[in-house]
């Protein structure tokens, strides 16, 4: 109760600083929609009750007219309140909406990463993402709870004049609504997941249809039928997920409609009784059996009414739990970012992923000294790319600590912390939409520091092929008179970004795998000469790489279990030497025929 | 004329795919319509006997009416589950038909990346656009249920001509039933023109607006997307771009608003013509039949069923013809959608049954091929001319862009030649039954995309499969202890985007099965096109090494950037801008100047 109170107040809140005026808005349109239906049924009666009277044609009219202004102005309203609740709609889902984007924009790395935060988001994100969602009905279903309300009351009593015992089969139909209402719920609750699973195999499977990734071997496998089948159980399934709640609402629907249909009956006859008895004027007859009907669908629309409300509060824990997450770094006033050369130290750094057992880095310590090019080798899995995210600052460890020249990572402000890193990630995302915005990123301009860029990096030949040299647009999704770059040039504009930002460390993770010979040769030869004079990383597959960095770090199932240079790790014959004799074994065997050719020691390109 | 018929295709189809949906919808609308009009009729007795004092017709005419709306209520709600379920079923068919199309077009459409921004325009139209199938179904239900009051509203109203008009004063000529019903069709005439002038003028507004919002919505949509992936935070975290994208959406947020706002003045100017005309009409059918009351020409209990059938008349017409306008509004949207959907499927062009031979004995012969895509001049692929023998392994390398790929293609018949021909057994394989013709290839593409349906499944490629071949295959990959392993075996959902018990695969295990997918067709020819970019160098070293026990006496194409596949193969077809520049064994070729001499240099002399 104490948590759905506070859901409420969020949801008050979030009304309130939309638009500190809505509750007026909302009671009025509340106000006008209840009492619209009853107006029109007064005038019926009134109208019969005149002409029962013989009337003047003269008076008639302009009474009438009368009545019919307060009609055409209530109606009048009703349509402009309908109209603005939806535009209100749009604008209040744009603001929540907006409130989770800023905070996913912003939270702290780790809480971004595994389902459970994953989960978080997405429920969020749902709840603002059309007018069917959370924050899309809770303005007009508050109107809908609101109308139904003012009706049953305005309703029951007009009804309880007719007839005392009205209140009490009202009660007990108001009971029988909400007895399968409870049944409702709570089959639903029940058959949600069978439905969401159902409608998530409906959606994938209609996502497969469209997936550009599989239009060859669709053809070439001939995998229609498969399809087709899969679709067919899919759709079998739905129907038969669906059965109980057919079931349900045909009991209801039944017991509901007898309801009804007593209660008109109650009030048929005994109106039908006053009228003989000339209690009330033959008029009335209009108004009791027309309240009926109203009184009937208020009680119901009530009822459902109340049960989304409940739903729509209980749904703000999703918001709340999303939004108020605390900050994991620091983000106040952090020590001065060395200016210098770096030196990183790992101290007995452990980490696991959320959700997992085992840990993904076990109790690393290593120094990387200033200047030094490190390369990062191992299998799939073995913890390469978590490392560097843990000395980029973008998770923490669980266990130890890093240091920046002797200085811990946490006393730094985080975001200064990570003007100290330039990597250039396996996953090529494209958030900005130039050439020009994409090497720029978010760092200041500086014109001079942009053309040194493009020559140095090679993007300068690659923008001189384009019409629109560097403002070419990247994103034929956005864009559609934009280019495609090809594996090569992209690698290039990621580099120039990563140079561009001109930090103390360049990260480079897995750069060539989908390269040619002779442009993945390019990427080595671009990557030594940019990291001469910077702390640099190399995480890479191809050991023909690694041989021309510093030292080699090589990690297995999270843990070093080698380091040294090229040639120390080939002598020590252990993973490292297993791994490269993999790949040069095609490459070696060859040469084994001239071996007097003298082999070529450690030379840079 | 053009319309009309592609109105007709679209009211067919729908027929067509939901006709126990539309059945229901038929009788669901006819009940649900007819239950007020019921009330008008009983309520108008009722009242009639009240003031003429015949209280013995009462009891009789409430248990009618109460038994009657009991009936209708309750078939109603009855059909009521019964009609949603099929509407959703409907519903799911609709959204299905466009992105279906994608299997069955030609290839050549189906990879042209301007069809899939079609597709995603149509998809898009099928939610928003008025014209669109699934939008047409949705208003076809409100112009029903007005179609059905409006013949109530007809029948409920014939009272009415029977007035005897010639007693009454000469004052109230006007009060004749002809006059009134002209004067009625003129104003909701007039009604009609207005709105219909109003929503012609917000439709042209909304199309231009849609353009003006059409590259924002599209940088919402695709940074929303990518936000979707988590690893897209690092790069946002660290190049500093939180702001820049908050300010984007930010902007993003003003500007539809802007437009949504101005939309939405424009409906709200709508309500005094429409609504306020509603009214005047309203005032109007009291003060005639009011009069016609007073003056003695109709009894007064039928005042409730002559105003009532008249007022609900009234108020569903206009609605009703808006929504026929916006049913028409949008024939564009709905020509675009059948041009898709006509694309020229995968036609059978040829019909020559490919001869099944147990010796794989398949030659193929490339005789002056050359190849551009459709709708572009430059030649990809050039003057292609070459045997190929049954069972030898063929490496095909060169740089990215040289044509490999799009050789591949044209092989497996996804595209046919330019000019030249493919030969098959010294046949143009053209004439051969492109599906027969496809059964000859076990291939693993680059950018292979296994399923998130059963592992089992994903190998055979068909509703069922072979436990003992499938698992037979996967051992020969090295896979089939892991799946032994896992408590579902074969029957096991690859990821958990269909199926939440599935598992998760890591990258080399899902090449394996993509190799294990061409292995279990156990067709002729295997093509295998870069099949170890995911994997790590010990298990690339495996693959390689077991390369032939895996193709056996297959013929076997195999495209890697790793020259060190050239080692394992029988020969080598090096390709350069779009032709075979070198075809050898690797001892001659590198020892030649040319082509593969620079490309082994450039990855060998590391490991050297």
């Amino acid at each position: 109760m104490k948590q759905k109170l506070k859901h409420l107040k969020i949801l008050i809140m979030e009304l309130y600083t939309f638009k500190p005026t809505i509750f007026v808005f909302m009671s009025l349109n509340v106000l006008i929609n209840a009492v619209k239906p009853l107006l029109q049924l007064l005038l019926s009666a009134q109208v019969i009750q005149w002409l029962l009277e013989g009337i003047a044609i003269q008076e008639y009219l302009l009474n009438l007219l009368g009545w019919i202004a307060v009609l055409a102005v209530a109606e009048l309203a009703s349509s402009y309140f309908e109209i603005t609740v939806e535009e209100y709609v749009n604008f209040f889902r744009t603001q929540t909406m907006f409130k989770v984007k800023k905070q996913y924009l912003q939270l702290d790395y780790p809480l971004l990463i595994g389902k459970k935060a994953q989960e978080r988001y997405n429920e969020a994100r749902e709840l603002s993402y059309n007018n069917e969602s959370l924050f899309g009905r809770l303005i007009p279903e508050s109107i809908e709870w609101g109308t139904a309300l003012t009706s049953v009351i305005l309703t029951v009593s007009i009804l309880s004049q007719l007839e005392p015992l009205f209140l009490l089969m009202i009660g007990l139909f108001m009971l029988i609504v909400l007895f399968f209402n409870r049944l409702q719920i709570k089959l639903d609750h029940k058959l949600f997941s069978a439905i969401a699973n159902n409608t998530q195999k409906q959606r994938y499977l209609v996502k497969v249809y469209g997936e550009s990734r599989i239009t060859k071997d669709v053809r070439i496998f001939q995998m229609n039928n498969w399809f087709k089948r899969i679709e067919k159980n899919t759709i079998d399934q739905y129907q038969e997920i669906l059965k109980p709640k057919q079931r349900l609402s045909w009991t209801e629907s039944t017991v509901l409609n007898i309801g009804i249909i007593g209660l008109s009956a109650l009030s048929y006859i005994r109106s039908v009784q006053l009228i003989v008895s000339g209690e009330i004027p033959v008029s009335s007859f209009v108004v009791f059996a027309g309240s009926v009907t109203i009184l009937a669908q208020a009680i119901i629309q009530l009822i459902k009414a109340s049960g989304k409300m409940n739903k729509n509060i209980n749904e703000t824990e999703k918001y709340d739990k999303f939004l108020t997450q605390k900050s994991r770094f620091n983000h106040g006033k952090g020590t001065e970012i060395p200016s210098g050369p770096l030196t990183i130290e790992l101290k007995n750094v452990s980490y696991t992923y959320p959700n997992h057992d085992q840990p993904a880095l076990k109790n690393i310590s290593l120094i990387i000294q200033p200047y030094e090019n490190l390369a990062i080798v191992g299998e799939n899995g073995a913890g390469k790319s978590t490392l560097t995210n843990l000395i980029t600052g973008l998770i923490e460890p669980d266990e130890g600590e890093i240091l920046i020249n002797g200085i811990s990572q946490k006393d730094f402000n985080r975001s200064e912390y990570y003007t100290l890193f330039a990597p250039v990630f396996q996953e090529k995302y494209l958030l900005t939409y130039s050439i020009k915005e994409t090497i720029i990123q978010g760092v200041p301009f500086d014109a001079e520091k942009y053309e040194r860029v493009l020559k140095l990096s090679g993007m300068e030949t690659i923008i001189s092929q384009f019409k629109t040299k560097d403002e070419t647009k990247i994103v034929r999704a956005v864009d559609r008179d934009g280019v495609n770059l090809s594996g090569g040039q992209l690698q290039k504009l990621k580099l120039a970004q990563a140079l561009y930002k001109d930090a103390p460390c360049l990260i480079l993770d897995e750069p060539t795998a989908a390269l040619d010979p002779i442009a993945e040769h390019q990427v080595y030869q671009d990557y030594f000469q940019f990291s001469k004079d910077k702390l640099s990383i190399f995480i890479s597959h191809r050991l023909s790489s690694t041989r021309f960095c510093d030292r080699i770090i090589y990690l297995k199932q999270g843990a070093i279990t080698e380091i040294g240079t090229h040639d120390e790790l080939i002598r020590k014959a252990g993973d490292y030497y297993n791994l490269y004799e993999a790949q040069a074994y095609y490459y070696k065997k060859d040469k084994v025929e001239d071996e007097s050719e003298a082999v070529i020691e450690g030379g840079v390109i | 004329m053009k319309n009309i018929r592609l109105y007709k295709r679209a009211f067919s189809d729908l027929f067509h795919l939901g006709k126990k949906y539309h059945f229901l919808l038929i009788i669901q609308s006819a009940v649900s319509s007819s239950t007020p009009f019921i009330g008008f009729i009983y309520v108008t007795q009722i009242i009639a006997a009240l003031s003429n004092s015949q209280m013995n017709r009462i009891p009789a005419l409430i248990i009618q009416y109460l038994t009657l709306t009991f009936l209708l209520q309750w078939i109603s709600s009855m059909l009521q589950p019964v009609f949603e379920r099929e509407d959703a079923i409907l519903m799911r068919k609709l959204y299905a038909i466009p992105q279906k199309k994608m299997l069955t077009m030609q290839y050549r459409y189906a990879e042209d990346s301007e069809i899939r921004e079609k597709l995603d325009f149509i998809n898009r139209n099928n939610v928003s656009s008025q014209s669109s199938l699934p939008i047409l179904k949705v208003r076809m239900k409100m112009v029903l249920a007005g179609f059905f009051s409006t013949i109530w509203g007809v029948i409920l109203l014939f009272p009415l001509f029977t007035v005897d008009v010639s007693n009454l004063p000469d004052q109230y000529w006007f009060l004749n039933p002809f006059m009134i019903l002209i004067g009625f069709a003129g104003m909701l005439g007039f009604s009609i023109w207005v709105q219909v002038g109003q929503s012609k003028k917000s439709g042209k507004y909304l199309i231009e607006l849609f353009e003006k919002v059409a590259r924002i919505n599209a940088v919402y949509s695709y940074e929303d997307d990518i936000l979707q992936d988590v690893q897209s935070g690092k790069e946002i975290r660290l190049y500093q771009l939180t702001d820049k994208m908050l300010k984007n959406v930010e902007e993003d947020d003003a500007f539809s608003l802007k437009i949504v706002a101005a939309n939405y003045k424009l409906f709200k100017k709508m309500i005094i013509p429409t609504s306020g005309l509603f009214q005047i009409m309203n005032y109007l059918i009291y003060a005639y039949i009011g009069v016609l009351v007073l003056l003695g020409a109709l009894p007064i209990a039928l005042i409730i069923q002559l105003s009532s059938a008249l007022s609900q008349m009234v108020s569903v017409f206009p609605g009703t013809i808006q929504h026929l306008m916006m049913m028409f509004s949008a024939p564009d949207t709905l020509a675009e959608y059948y041009a898709f959907l006509d694309l020229p499927d995968e036609k059978v062009i040829g019909s020559l049954p490919v001869e099944k031979r147990l010796d794989h004995q398949y030659h193929f012969k490339l005789d002056q091929v050359s190849f551009a895509y459709p709708g572009t001049e430059e030649r990809v692929l050039k003057n292609l001319t070459g045997t190929f023998e049954v069972g030898k392994k063929y490496a095909v390398v060169g740089e990215n862009g040289s044509g490999k790929t799009t050789f591949i293609k044209l092989l497996t018949r996804l595209y046919e030649p330019t000019s030249g021909e493919i030969k098959l057994n010294k046949i143009n394989a053209r004439k051969y039954d492109l599906r027969e013709y496809f059964d000859l290839f076990g291939v693993v593409f680059q950018d292979y995309h296994l399923l998130g349906f059963s592992l089992g499944q994903n190998i055979s490629v068909q509703p069922g499969y072979d436990t003992e071949q499938g698992m037979h295959t996967l051992e020969q990959l090295g896979l089939a202890s892991h799946i032994k392993a896992l408590p579902k075996q074969l029957d096991t959902y690859i990821s958990t985007e269909f199926d939440e018990s599935g598992v998760n695969f890591s990258g080399g295990q899902q090449q394996k099965i993509a190799i294990a997918r061409a292995l279990y067709k156990d067709a002729p020819v295997m093509v295998l096109d870069e099949p170890t970019a995911a994997l790590d160098p010990i298990t690339e070293f495996e693959i390689y090494q077991h390369f032939d026990q895996l193709v056996q006496d297959k013929t076997a194409f195999y495209i890697s950037h790793r020259l060190s596949s050239a080692k394992f193969c029988d020969e080598i077809l090096v390709f350069d801008r779009g032709e075979i520049v070198q075809r050898g064994s690797h001892k001659e070729l590198v020892e030649e100047d040319g082509k593969y001499q620079e490309l082994w240099n450039a990855q060998a002399q590391y490991y050297q």
